[in-house]
């Protein structure tokens, strides 16, 4: 597996270490799904549930059960009723 | 060379729902940040996604409006990606099996009429907002807004003007606004669009290198970006300035250039898979013709109604069916006072210049109308007059005052007894005994002033055409 792609999509830098390590965890897995290339599929559905359940909805009503206050205080970091987080200005 | 401009359009609509598309937060905008979220919304571990039906009934709204095909078993999927306006690491939408596919819309330039194809629409949850705060060198973020459910109106590369993307995103407007689905107020972010353009030599049918260009919130942004954006790459081409890159592009209204923003992430990138929480949701010929029965009037059967049934001219009409909002105040108002002419009357000529002096646009006019019509009723039985019956309107809009309580707390009423007016007539004669003279020598401009003083020792609340008729009939006695 091509660790700079995945460092790239999760906007994260890995040190050397923790590349190898993730690489080769990756590669691990990515090669046990590979046995399911050698099925042939191309007459069969794609399955989008095991469940044979449909059309769950919920009414449009609105509720507030937590205050602000209690969900901003679960962050390490907030200002002035704002979630902090590091720049990520692109 | 001779080159033409080829554009598709993304069209992202916030659907008019209470709620948010997979939680029961409000989905309301201008509230404080953070005011409408919950675990759900904010990505916690274990809070299922349950949908809104409010919102797909939306979704089959906006296909039904854009003569798409629905699909009849749709799905919802999730798209990854990273970064922190969705807490999840990724967002909810349709990629599978899209809500409806193929619809189109017909569109009238000054070229003529013209049909522009959809190649689908699908439902999906928005992002929250950023802002980039230098003070502190970090990020803020507010939530509210990440799971308020969207519509996304994907177009297949049909225009080739800013003059037809202009046209297709009124119409757009129109339909949508009408049938309820959403408010479309491209100020407040609720309507946005993205537009992918290439340019290519006229007789060719390859595509040429495509660009993306974000950030534009009004019609006026949209057509002076793609001017810009299109030359910009017959430039490229023409003369070899910079190599078109295939990327996304931010238009700055006060700069009135594009600026690049990223290259764009290819589509495998996003990792689209179905979201195993959300259960297929079967959509029947049933359900459709319920919502389909139940589709308000649209702009332009009203608009043939108003100008048909209702005998208003064309150019009222199409101010009145120009916005959902309007059109509203209009019906709302006629339920009170059942006189079309005199209600769109009021609307656009008093209401419009009122709301334009505070700044509002037609879409931004809020009105009492039961109050609105009361003005109407109580010049109409000839309480007061229209002069009075303007302020009063200015009172409501400021004040919210009750109109017939005010007019009989503060005496407003008119002077019907003929007595008193005559009476007042006569000293305005004696006093303006100069200004008769030269009335009568052929000065007509002095008959207003005369009105005027009598209303003026009124306190302005004579029935002005009554006062005329007086005025001039005792000026000829007077003569005898």
């Amino acid at each position: 597996m091509d660790i700079d792609i995945y460092e790239s999509m999760t906007k994260m830098s890995l040190s050397e270490p923790e590349r190898s390590e993730i690489s080769a965890q990756a590669d691990r897995l990515v090669n046990s799904f590979a046995a399911l290339e050698s099925i042939n599929t191309n007459d069969v559905d794609v399955l989008f549930t095991v469940l044979d359940i449909k059309n769950v909805f919920r009414d449009d009503a609105a509720i507030k059960e937590i205050p602000k206050e209690t969900l901003l205080s679960n962050a390490p970091e907030q200002y002035d009723g704002y979630f902090q987080a590091p720049k990520t200005l692109e | 060379m001779n080159y033409e401009t080829v554009m598709g359009l993304e069209v992202h609509v916030e659907l008019s729902t209470e709620t948010k598309l997979f939680c029961a937060c409000c989905a309301k905008f201008g509230a404080e940040a953070n005011e409408n979220i919950c675990p759900a919304c904010m990505g916690m571990p274990g809070m299922p996604a349950v949908i809104n039906k409010k919102a797909v009934e939306l979704g089959i709204a906006a296909s039904l409006v854009t003569n798409s095909e629905i699909t009849p078993c749709m799905t919802f999927d999730k798209k990854n990606y990273f970064y922190p306006d969705l807490p999840t690491g990724y967002q909810i939408t349709q990629w599978f099996a899209p809500i409806c596919k193929n619809g189109w819309i017909e569109i009238e330039t000054s070229e003529g009429k013209r049909k522009i194809t959809l190649k689908q629409i699908h439902i999906e949850e928005d992002a929250g907002k950023l802002v980039h705060d230098n003070r502190i060198g970090a990020s803020l973020i507010d939530f509210n807004r990440t799971s308020v459910p969207l519509v996304e109106i994907v177009s297949n590369p049909d225009f080739r003007t800013a003059e037809e993307v202009v046209a297709y995103l009124e119409k757009l407007r129109l339909l949508l606004s009408f049938a309820g689905v959403s408010d479309c107020k491209m100020q407040e972010g609720s309507m946005r669009c993205d537009v992918n353009i290439s340019v290519r030599k006229v007789g060719s049918t390859a595509l040429g290198t495509r660009t993306e260009i974000k950030n534009m919130n009004s019609l006026k942004a949209i057509a002076a970006a793609i001017t810009f954006e299109s030359q910009r790459h017959i430039n490229a081409l023409e003369t070899g300035s910079e190599v078109l890159v295939q990327e996304t592009r931010r238009w700055d209204d006060n700069i009135g250039e594009t600026f690049s923003m990223r290259e764009k992430e290819a589509a495998a990138d996003y990792r689209y898979f179905p979201d195993p929480e959300i259960m297929p949701i079967e959509i029947g010929d049933d359900w459709i013709n319920d919502v389909r029965n139940s589709l308000p009037e649209t702009s332009y059967d009203k608009y043939a109604r108003l100008t048909q049934e209702l005998g208003l001219s064309e150019y009222d009409s199409k101010i009145i069916t120009g916005s959902k909002n309007l059109s509203d105040i209009f019906d709302g108002t006629m339920k009170y006072f059942d006189n079309p002419k005199e209600v769109v009357n009021w609307i656009i000529v008093e209401l419009l210049s009122i709301a334009k002096g505070d700044n509002k646009g037609e879409d931004d006019v809020k009105i009492d109308c039961r109050k609105f019509a009361e003005i109407m009723e109580l010049v109409d039985n000839k309480t007061i007059n229209r002069n009075i019956a303007k302020k009063l309107l200015l009172l409501i809009w400021e004040d919210d005052i009750d109109p017939v309580l005010y007019v009989k707390e503060n005496k407003l009423g008119m002077v019907s007894d003929t007595r008193l007016i005559e009476d007042t007539i006569q000293l305005v004669l004696k006093e303006q005994s100069n200004s008769v003279e030269q009335y009568k020598a052929g000065n007509d401009k002095l008959f207003n002033f005369l009105v005027g003083q009598v209303m003026k020792k009124l306190a302005g609340k004579a029935d002005p055409k009554i006062v005329n008729s007086l005025l001039a009939d005792a000026i000829k006695k007077d003569d005898m």
